[in-house]
């Protein structure tokens, strides 16, 4: 490159110097125009004359060397790229021929070994094949893509204060007779299913239903009448079933019934086991945290109906029997908000 | 000493057995737990799961479209809430609240709420069985709980909650209520 830069640099000078050369010919030139002009009279004008000439002069000998500095530069420019290009040509041509010379080995040994190289291709993709039927094999078919729509919006209260849980196995066999596609006979065919199911139960408070007159504040006292506790929800999604047996044909009409009345016995199991009075007990807890971290001395919480052990229909439960149960459970002094006086309460059941 | 070694390895085992008896009682009887979540928003969604089983290497096809009904709550879990989450300033005027950010307190796709629509096997395919029916239910469960963010379900129960607990608030006497949810947690 060294070299190449020094050429390009002679080229340059020699143009400089053709330059200044044209340049101070045209220089001798309006010399002698000029000369020629002396036989004019006027030696004034003659000398202004003169001096607009040799500043003209001035000005074409500036330019001519400028022109001749820009062509320098572009000279150079031109055979600093030129170099580049041939260096790129260069190494690009050593590249082909190594190419070559490593194509021609591979397409030898390829043909030198070419049922070999057959064989093991179509051995991959017969495995590939069948690594994707097997995979689709286990994982099952898979849905489509579909939208979720929703359907309706609701704007609830609830206070979920217990939860019931029961792990069950669903057990259930039946007889189905058919006509033997040989001999002319009815056979009898045996159905079996064993179903492992996990439901939850979920108690609480609806908040929804604090009347007008539910809640009272005075001073530091603050007075809640709680609705009583219900079953919000008897929950047993499909993540919650495995099939753990099965035989012969069962129809989703089947499982469905098997799936309910199973829920129906969950939520009897839940009743049996006092759900309602300890959604009751706990719900009073929390409710009596809550307004302790706000600030209240003296809370008490009244709960508006005790929860009848009766079996319900599936998912709601009212109770049933009207009596007040009244708790009050003073709390220690910590930080008593200034609320003097009985709080009104307008929307309150509104907004909830 | 025999006879001593093997009488303690008994011994222990016995033990052993007597502690994971006890664990399996307490176990029972704690069926049902405390909680304590409110429910501030409930979404109804429907959806129909179909698949429609037809590789190239199998003979015949196999169709299903179920229809299915789905009841999603969303709220606040207060046992998140601690009392260091409720300040009380301003001479008990002004009370602030750090609520957990809104999470789904309930998946219902109840069964009797899930029907189907259409089924249809030809070739050498047999039906769907039981199992594989159950799996494509569970798939159709897992992509509308996947698709809640997007319903807005979470928005709806940060705005009711807000809304709950500022009447609840005043209407227990204090004047500035400031609702404010903690960061969700990465």
């Amino acid at each position: 490159m060294d070299i190449k830069d020094n050429k390009n640099n002679q080229v340059t000078d020699e143009n400089v110097n053709i330059e200044n050369n044209a340049a101070a010919n045209e220089n001798v030139n309006i010399e002698n125009d000029a000369a020629a002009n002396d036989n004019v009279p006027a030696v004034g004008d003659k000398a202004e004359k003169e001096d607009s000439v040799a500043d003209k002069v001035v000005k074409v000998v500036k330019t001519a060397k400028s022109v001749a500095k820009g062509v320098g530069k572009t000279a150079k420019t031109a055979g600093e790229v030129g170099g580049k290009v041939l260096d790129i040509v260069g190494t690009v041509a050593g590249g082909a021929a190594k190419s070559a010379g490593l194509f021609t080995s591979i397409s030898s040994f390829v043909f030198a070994n070419l049922q070999t190289i057959l064989i093991s291709m179509a051995v991959t993709a017969v495995a590939a094949v069948a690594g994707f039927i097997i995979k689709d094999m286990i994982e099952g078919p898979k849905i489509e893509d579909t939208a979720n729509v929703v359907e309706e919006v609701k704007k609830i209260s609830e206070l979920t204060t217990a939860c019931f849980y029961e792990e069950s196995v669903i057990q259930k066999e039946k007889t189905t007779t058919k006509k033997h596609w040989i001999k002319n006979e009815i056979d009898t065919v045996k159905h079996s299913i064993v179903l492992t199911a996990l439901c939850k139960v979920r108690a609480g408070y609806d908040l929804s239903k604090l009347g007008d007159n539910d809640l009272i504040v005075k001073g530091d006292t603050i007075s809640i009448k709680l609705p009583a506790p219900q079953i919000f929800d008897v929950i047993s999604n499909p993540s919650d079933y495995k099939v753990f047996e099965s035989a012969g044909d069962w129809s989703h009409e089947e499982i469905v019934a098997m799936q309910v009345e199973r829920k129906e016995r969950v939520l009897q199991n839940a009743l049996d086991h006092n759900i309602l009075e300890k959604a009751n007990n706990i719900g009073k807890g929390r409710v009596l945290t809550l307004f302790q971290s706000m600030g209240f001395n003296v809370i008490n919480i009244t709960v508006t109906e005790v929860p009848a052990r009766v079996k319900p229909a599936v998912p709601a439960v009212e109770p049933v029997a009207p009596v007040e149960e009244p708790v009050t459970e003073p709390a220690p002094v910590e930080e008593a908000p200034a609320v003097e006086e009985q709080m009104p309460i307008d929307t309150l059941s509104q907004v909830l | 000493m025999k006879k001593l070694t093997t009488l303690l390895l008994f011994v222990s085992l016995f033990l052993c057995s007597c502690s994971n008896k006890k664990e399996q009682v307490e176990k029972a009887m704690d069926k049902a737990v405390a909680c304590a979540e409110l429910g501030t928003v409930e979404y109804t969604v429907t959806k129909l799961i179909m698949t429609n089983d037809n590789e190239f290497y199998k003979l015949g096809d196999r169709k299903i479209i179920f229809s299915c009904r789905t009841t999603m709550k969303a709220g606040i879990d207060l046992a998140e809430f601690k009392k260091e989450d409720a300040v009380i300033s301003d001479r008990g005027k002004t009370v602030t609240i750090n609520l957990p950010q809104p999470k789904i307190l309930l998946f219902n796709m109840a069964a009797e709420d899930i029907k189907m629509e259409y089924s249809k096997v030809t070739g050498l395919r047999t039906s769907f069985n039981t199992e594989e029916r159950n799996d494509l239910l569970k798939q159709g469960e897992k992509a509308i709980l996947d698709d809640a963010a997007n319903l807005g379900i979470y928005d709806d129960a940060k705005e009711n909650a807000t809304e709950f607990f500022k009447a609840l608030l005043a209407h227990s006497g204090f004047e500035n209520i400031n609702v404010c949810f903690k960061e969700a947690q990465k």
